[in-house]
């Protein structure tokens, strides 16, 4: 039996149940199985950085808008201080408080000294 | 060996079905790639883009009103709007009694608006910052507010025939904020906002034109505070009706100051009547009696009828025009053209006027520009009357020689008074120095325009001195302004009653304008009280206001008095250190 089972086997079959050709099949199979697999794993290097990249920009995007609304608050706020000091630099308000509160009046034309 | 080979043929067969199966899949996966990438693209991006792009319009902020110094009188600020969802609205009885508990208004009225069939009602426009964090303490559904702009003007009344103001929409209404209007609005603005599931915004791509440009103006606040402040005791103090004054550079047009009196705050324009917010300056007219004078002195001296020096007989302070007796406020005897219009004798003005004849009258009446709009740029300027020769009566020239049958605006007179002062030249008055876009850059320069000459300089030199006359012995002795020399006229004039269709007994428009230092006028002044019941005269109650401002004005614009003007003050400095010591 186990002699005819070995008289069948061919010459390929033969070359393949050798112990000497085994290791070398496999490592053919390994260096065919690199490429494809660096391959991949530059595509998923790829779609790993664009993926990342889109999340960078969209956090940039909330950040920004935060920021930009931040401005705009801060530039209304100075909006606001600077009409209330134009408020309170009201020029009937200053003489208003001059006279009643400070007791100061307007001088008399002979107070004046002009320096030239 | 048959099983093994139909294993093989099992397991070939497998790996066909595979393929074909895996390849049906891939084509309909690519066919439908195709269908959605090619042949749906267009209507795909779109219904994409509504979903996270959207286009958001923008209030653009109205520009700011400067003076000429840099000081803002009118500007905008971003203030919340309360409005309602009515449909999204819960308890609307609840939520409008704590509405109105926190924006002050009353529950019914709250009430009727939460109850309309409308998408969107507003609450309360334009609320403080505090209103609106009470609202929104609240926590009411269907209840938020907006950013709205709202149009300040720091100043309170500071200007505000001037400036003017906008209505709900934003938009000018009157003054400046009418005549500039599309310019400080700006162009709507759109903002492409890119956004996320949650309506959260991610980017912003800005579209469209900026916020509108700003106004630097000619006016100065200090000047028009003093004409303002100034104007206000004079008709208080007169009790007059009304009253208006107008501050100009001579030499360029550039009006400094312009004032009214009944004034308004242009914060709460709607309180205020009508009459109120009449810019009398350059809307309304009145006759101006004496003081136009000036154009009848001008046009006889520019065509050498008269010398300042030559007699005339005052009549005994009467004369007879086409039956009706013309009468001078004191009996005079011969006096000299410049007495004339120093003392303001309606006689001798009638007696130059009929020298120079109705058309040569006319046509230097015209010259000066009254009849016309000055061109000022504030809206609702009006060009006054003045009848043509062909409709004038016998008595026509003589009264139109005293200021009487035509009516004129202060601006016109005030731009005629400068044509005398610059030497002879009628500029157009402005107010808008410059307008800056939002950029910073200045879109365009207001500058000063000569319209055209309408007397020579010697003559205007003649009429100067004549005028200063009239300050230093004259009918204006009250507009003197220690350590200048002033020129300038006084006028009061009759008021023609439309009923009666006589002149008035009772009611007078008195006036003062003039200009100093004389030789070389940096101010030309017009004061103009209507229907004073005290203090009725030109003299006495114009004429001071004119010194006032003038005082006020020429000490904030640092212009120094004359050499003898700085004498007497030293003297007066001396004398106060004496009694000091």
């Amino acid at each position: 039996m186990r002699g005819r089972g070995t008289a069948a086997l061919t010459a390929f079959g033969r070359d393949r149940a050798s112990g000497f050709l085994k290791p070398r099949v496999d490592q053919i199979r390994r260096w065919d199985l690199l490429p494809s697999l660096c391959l991949a794993s530059l595509v998923l290097l790829g779609v790993l950085f664009y993926v990342w990249q889109h999340i960078q920009v969209v956090r940039l995007g909330y950040e920004i808008e935060h920021l930009q609304a931040e401005r705009l608050a801060l530039v209304r706020q100075e909006n606001e201080l600077r009409f209330e000091v134009a408020r309170l630099r009201s020029l009937r308000r200053v003489e208003e408080i001059a006279r009643r509160q400070l007791g100061l009046t307007s001088p008399m034309p002979g107070q004046v000294i002009m320096v030239e | 060996m048959k099983h093994s080979s139909a294993g093989r043929g099992r397991h070939r067969r497998r790996v066909i079905l595979l393929f074909f199966s895996l390849a049906a899949a891939l084509a309909i996966i690519s066919g439908r790639l195709f269908s959605l990438q090619v042949h749906q693209h267009p209507k795909l991006v779109e219904a994409a883009n509504r979903q996270y792009r959207r286009l958001v319009p923008l209030v653009s902020r109205r520009g700011t009103i400067y003076d000429r110094n840099g000081r803002e009188l009118a500007g905008s600020l971003r203030v919340p709007s309360i409005f309602a969802q009515p449909l999204q609205v819960e308890d609307p009885e609840r939520a409008a009694s704590a509405l109105a508990g926190a924006l002050g208004l009353p529950a019914h009225k709250v009430l009727e608006r939460l109850k309309s069939d409308k998408p969107f009602v507003w609450i309360k426009r334009r609320v403080s910052p505090e209103e609106a964090a009470a609202v929104a303490q609240l926590g009411l559904k269907g209840i938020a507010s907006i950013a709205e702009s709202k149009r300040f003007y720091p100043k309170q009344e500071l200007g505000a025939h001037l400036l003017g103001f906008v209505g709900m929409d934003d938009r000018g209404l009157e003054g400046l904020e009418l005549q500039y209007d599309e310019c400080l609005a700006g162009k709507p603005k759109w903002v492409v906002r890119q956004q996320d599931a949650l309506g959260r915004p991610i980017f912003r791509e800005e579209a469209g034109d900026a916020q509108g440009c700003d106004l630097y103006l000619t006016i100065d606040e200090v000047i028009q505070y003093v004409t303002e402040r100034e104007l206000e005791a004079a008709v208080v103090r007169s009790q007059a009706y009304s009253g208006s004054a107008l501050v100009m550079d001579p030499m360029t047009g550039e009006i400094l100051a312009l004032a009214n009196y009944p004034s308004f705050n242009p914060n709460h324009y709607a309180e205020a009547p009508s009459f109120a917010r009449r810019n009398r300056a350059v809307a309304d007219y009145y006759e101006p009696g004496s003081a136009f004078k000036i154009v009848v002195g001008a046009a006889a001296l520019e065509e050498r009828l008269v010398r300042p020096e030559d007699r005339l007989n005052g009549e005994g302070g009467a004369i007879e025009v086409g039956g009706i007796m013309i009468r001078d406020h004191e009996r005079f005897g011969t006096i000299t053209f410049s007495e004339v219009l120093a003392h303001s004798s309606n006689v001798g003005a009638i007696k130059v006027g009929m020298r120079l004849g109705k058309s040569l009258y006319y046509d230097y009446i015209s010259g000066f520009g009254f009849g016309n709009l000055t061109g000022i740029d504030l809206p609702g300027e009006t060009p006054g009357m003045i009848r043509r020769p062909r409709d004038w009566s016998a008595l026509s020239l003589a009264s139109l020689s005293i200021g009487q049958e035509l009516s004129v605006t202060p601006l016109q007179m005030l731009v005629a008074a400068s044509a005398v002062a610059n030497g002879g030249t009628l500029v157009r008055p402005y107010v808008a120095r410059s307008i800056k876009a939002a950029d910073g850059k200045a879109a365009r320069h207001g500058s000063p325009v000569q319209l055209r000459r309408v007397i020579t300089e010697e003559t205007a030199r003649t009429l100067t001195g004549i005028l200063k006359g009239v300050v230093t012995e004259g009918t204006g002795k009250a507009a003197a302004v220690q350590g200048f020399e002033v020129a300038g006229k006084t006028g009061t004039s009759q008021k023609l009653e439309h009923a009666t269709g006589r002149y008035s007994r009772k009611k007078v428009v008195a006036s003062f304008v003039g200009f100093l230092p004389a030789e070389q006028p940096r101010l030309a002044i017009v004061v103009v009280i209507d229907e004073p019941k005290m203090l009725q005269w030109g003299g006495s109650i114009a004429a001071p206001t004119f010194r006032e401002i003038a005082r006020e004005s020429l000490k904030h614009l640092r212009i120094p008095p004359a050499a003898g003007g700085r004498f007497r003050l030293a003297e007066g400095i001396l004398g106060a250190a004496s009694r000091l010591n």
